[in-house]
């Protein structure tokens, strides 16, 4: 069930997605060949000029559209599919509602970071003369080297640590936004303006939790029992291990709240 | 026969309004149940409770046996009293989806009802009107094989001519075995194909019986019956 679930959150949110992520392609590539960067000042007439503008100007609105719309959707699908009208066929489907949330998030946490990749991509055809991929690549390569030679820890670990830390911070973002709607949600009016707070309230609270977090931590001697410094890699590797559990929690316990107020205090109007 | 449907000391309350009090009854399964009462008896929000759109505040359901939740969606198929259905899809996507997710529906019977009512099923739902996307869902909902159907307010927004067919589809659509439960305040269009009924006034049974009792018994229609209980 849960397969049939993201397929067709998958087919409601592409129909969007795929086209806007075609059109900023495409006009990168326009403005790729038509107002190459590097050769602004050969051919400067005003009418090349503001043709150019234009052009940048509508790329960039894409770009802008792209990062809006994804957070749009996602808040969109949760509300309106679940918590509107539609959620009467939604929550009579023979699925548990943990299903529900685990399939929105997936495909939101998915569109989001193809629609970051998009972009990166989407810049490098504007901006690169022709960059070789190669050498984008032999580039990274070195820097790693480099950090493993400075910080003593593989950087192939502390890679996927920053990976795994990054797909988790994006995870709890969601949820929280998910979190706060279903609050919201609980309310017989301003429904919308109150899980527009909830949201302020639950990242506030969060950002305090981790600055007390943040101060005991840094506020112990940097020296192990024993008396002699901890080794820059070990502290780095427990700074990152430490803020995945740590994230982790916080996108465990925004989803159990969720899951609870879908479950057990469901109220469609 | 087992029942298909009991509830004990059912009560739900928002707030400190109680929206159904303390309702006990059973339903059996093979029958038509009218359940009746005026706007905010209690009607809707039993529906829900049935459905697992809503939790008990305390009491017991039970649908076949199970309390409301994924294994009783599976049989229990609800037609809501508004729309569902979502702006993008084409009739016969929705087709798809339920057949994707109810192992009981009969896609075959759905195209069969939606040719027989002039629907085309490539058509997105987004341009259908309020009435056809109410005809939709009817279709939608009576073409799974259910155990059974809650219909809640199933004529409210359509016009007398298709009210008939409406009733003529649901008691033409489902199995022997199946009960099927209509909500609804429009009592004399649906008296006919009725075989109980159960009164809510205030969230609470103030009568259940079968339209055959009220009928040699009272020596009424349950439509004048209705209008005697529910005297302002």
């Amino acid at each position: 069930m849960l397969g049939k679930l993201l397929k067709y959150e998958l087919k409601a949110t592409g129909r969007l997605f795929i086209p806007l992520y075609l059109t900023t392609l495409i006009f990168a590539v326009i403005n790729r060949f038509l107002f190459p960067l590097n050769n602004f000042g050969e051919k400067s007439s005003a009418i090349y000029g503001i043709a150019m503008t234009i052009s940048m100007f509508i790329y960039v609105t894409l770009i802008v559209g792209l990062m809006v719309m994804t957070l749009i959707v996602m808040i969109q699908r949760f509300y309106k599919n679940l918590l509107g009208d539609e959620g009467y066929l939604m929550f009579t489907l023979p699925v548990q509602s943990h299903k529900h949330i685990f399939s929105k998030l997936t495909v939101s946490m998915l569109w989001t970071i193809v629609s970051g990749v998009v972009a990166f991509f989407s810049i490098l055809i504007i901006s690169t003369k022709a960059v070789s991929m190669t050498e984008v690549f032999s580039t990274i390569s070195t820097a790693l080297i480099q950090f493993q030679q400075d910080f003593g820890i593989s950087a192939y670990l502390a890679g996927f640590e920053v990976i795994v830390l990054g797909i988790l911070s994006l995870a709890s973002t969601i949820l929280t936004i998910y979190a706060a709607i279903a609050l919201g949600h609980l309310f017989n009016k301003h429904k919308l303006l109150i899980s527009f707070g909830m949201y302020i309230l639950l990242s506030t609270v969060s950002q305090i939790i981790t600055s007390i977090i943040g101060i005991i931590f840094f506020s112990q001697p940097l020296f192990s029992p024993g008396g002699s410094l901890i080794p820059a890699a070990s502290l780095a590797n427990g700074i990152l291990l430490g803020s995945i559990i740590y994230t982790a929690a916080f996108a465990v316990g925004y989803f159990i709240l969720t899951n609870y107020i879908l479950k057990r205090k469901l109220n469609l109007e | 026969m087992s029942s298909i449907l009991t509830c004990k000391n059912l009560s739900k309350s928002f707030g400190s309004k109680k929206a159904l009090d303390n309702i006990s009854f059973n339903i059996e399964r093979g029958r038509i149940v009218g359940l009746l009462g005026p706007n905010g008896s209690g009607k809707s929000t039993f529906i829900k409770l049935c459905n697992d759109l809503l939790t008990p505040t305390s009491g017991e359901l039970q649908i076949a046996g199970n309390v409301p939740g994924v294994e009783t969606k599976k049989i229990v198929s609800y037609l809501p009293e508004r729309t569902y259905l979502n702006d993008w899809m084409k009739v016969s996507e929705i087709i798809q989806m339920f057949k994707d997710f109810y192992q009981d529906f009969n896609s075959e019977k759905a195209y069969d009802m939606l040719k027989r009512l002039d629907i085309n099923p490539s058509e997105r739902l987004k341009t259908l009107s309020k009435g056809t996307k109410e005809k939709v869902q009817l279709i939608l909902v009576m073409s799974r094989e259910a155990q059974l159907y809650l219909l809640d307010e199933p004529i409210g927004g359509v016009d007398p001519a298709a009210r008939d067919y409406i009733l003529d589809t649901i008691i033409s659509n489902y199995q022997e075995n199946a009960t099927v439960i209509i909500s609804t305040h429009l009592i004399s269009d649906v008296e006919k194909i009725l075989d109980d009924i159960i009164f809510l006034k205030n969230g609470q049974v103030v009568l259940q019986k079968t339209v055959d009792d009220i009928r040699e018994e009272n020596g009424k229609s349950v439509d004048a019956l209705f209008r005697e209980v529910f005297k302002c």
